[in-house]
């Protein structure tokens, strides 16, 4: 049975494939500006952050790491942009995985105020 | 073969002669011999009591007492096994997210990357809490089984009541203080305690068999409700802020989570042959955290079954014989459990 924490936990694994493509791709595509670049390799790092964030168990600081991160994630959107078209799909995976995240953020939030946990 | 020498001299058998001999009397008894039959009927009361509590007496074997301190030998650390497959999984995940953080290039990302994957070793050593007193409860009984039964000489009484006594009962109060709907017997070392601390070893070690008796039949309860607990946590899954998440769908999550990592490394780093290797021993640890996982399932079964055989080696009078079965498979079961355990390398 896949639960939200798995499926949450697979579609951040999926998008931190498609980001790390993208990042082997830009390695030596002139097209792609060098804080796009960076803005992929930062993508890498803090979507790896999330996954670590998820898979911890300690439930408020779990819920304030996941805000954080949500937040960090939204900037980058940004950064990552759709000026270049190879991007926009990385961009657009962000985008719903951030939706995701906040969905997880509010179940969490439910389930710690119940005292369920 | 396991007929060894009885550590209390006390038996029914013992009472037989006088019993025999008082019903041969009561055959022959006269009527003119009223006053002496009087007399003969409050010996046979005696005797009966005798009887009575001669058998409540605890008479084990030295064959016995030796399976129950294998027992324990045994179970003293089986919690162990279960760690082993959550600590092994988050050594995992920051060995392939080493390989990640290696693939960022150099700079602040790269460094803020292996300080994530730190925060996540420092963060990820703990259990559910549940799952932490229950692995203390189970090894901590064991330990007791074990100088309860051991040959040595007992040097530190002090400690041995502690052990007995505080250890497990303080592990079982905060239990039942942190999870009062599943309240878990109390007392079970306290009786134990008290009676170590009044007696000198040789008292303890001649009541020993006596000890066993009361020990065993409590923690047979108390084994019972942890062994449910550990295969709750394994079969059925590790209640998060979302929902309950299983362990094995954990460690399969981590499988792809390993290639990603390994790969993303490949696609953006020149991998070296040790790389190469260590990736390879990645795969061969995972498959061991699987197998380890089901053997664990097994063990804890089988652990149940071999403690109930105990009780009953110890209780019902059964022979080894009758129980061999269940406790062989219980050794067997924590030998696989061990060659496995061995295999998986330790960040």
């Amino acid at each position: 049975m896949d639960t939200a924490k798995i499926k949450t936990l697979r579609q951040v694994s999926e998008a931190i494939s498609e980001v790390d493509d993208a990042r082997a791709a830009a390695k030596n595509d002139t097209t792609i500006s060098q804080a796009q670049k960076d803005a992929l390799d930062h993508s890498s790092v803090l979507l790896r952050r999330l996954l670590n964030d998820i898979l911890l168990q300690n439930e408020q600081v779990l819920i304030d790491a996941l805000r954080v991160d949500t937040v960090e994630m939204n900037v980058l959107i940004t950064t990552i942009g759709n000026a270049v078209t190879s991007l926009s799909s990385v961009s657009n995976t962000i985008q719903k995985l951030s939706t995701s995240v906040g969905a997880l953020i509010t179940i969490a939030t439910t389930t710690v105020s119940a005292g369920l946990i | 073969m396991y007929a060894g020498r009885r550590i209390r001299v006390f038996s029914p058998l013992y009472t037989l002669p006088a019993y025999f001999t008082f019903v041969t009397c009561y055959r022959n008894i006269d009527f003119d011999q009223f006053f002496k039959f009087k007399k003969m009927k409050i010996s046979l009361t005696i005797v009966t009591v005798l009887v009575l509590l001669f058998s409540s007496c605890a008479s084990l074997t030295k064959s016995q007492v030796a399976a129950v301190n294998q027992f324990a030998q045994t179970s003293s650390n089986f919690s162990a096994f279960p760690s082993k497959i959550i600590n092994g999984v988050h050594d995992l995940h920051i060995r392939h997210q080493l390989y990640a953080a290696n693939a960022v290039p150099k700079g602040e990302d790269h460094v803020d990357q292996i300080k994530d994957v730190y925060d996540f070793k420092v963060k990820s050593t703990g259990l559910p809490e549940k799952m932490d007193i229950t692995f203390r409860i189970i090894d901590k009984y064991a330990q007791s089984l074990l100088l309860l039964t051991g040959d040595k000489e007992i040097t530190n009484l002090d400690s041995l009541s502690k052990t007995f006594g505080t250890g497990i009962d303080s592990l079982i109060k905060l239990y039942n203080a942190r999870f009062p709907s599943d309240e878990l017997p109390s007392g079970i070392g306290g009786a134990i305690s008290a009676l170590v601390s009044k007696g000198g070893e040789a008292y303890i070690r001649a009541r020993q068999a006596e000890y066993i008796k009361e020990f065993v039949p409590r923690g047979d309860v108390l084994i019972g409700k942890m062994i449910d607990n550990l295969l709750d946590y394994l079969q059925n899954g590790i209640p998060t802020p979302f929902d309950t998440v299983s362990v094995l769908g954990l460690v399969k999550e981590e499988r792809v989570f390993t290639k990603r990592d390994y790969l993303t490394f490949v696609k953006l780093v020149t991998p070296t042959i040790d790389n190469d290797r260590d990736y390879f021993q990645m795969l061969s640890d995972l498959d061991n955290i699987e197998l380890l996982y089901r053997q664990t399932i097994q063990g804890a079964k089988d652990l149940r079954a071999a403690h109930a055989a105990l009780l009953g080696v110890i209780k019902e009078k059964k022979t080894l014989r009758e129980t061999i079965r269940e406790l062989q498979d219980y050794y067997e079961a924590i030998k696989s459990l061990r060659a496995t355990f061995s295999k998986i390398s330790s960040n």
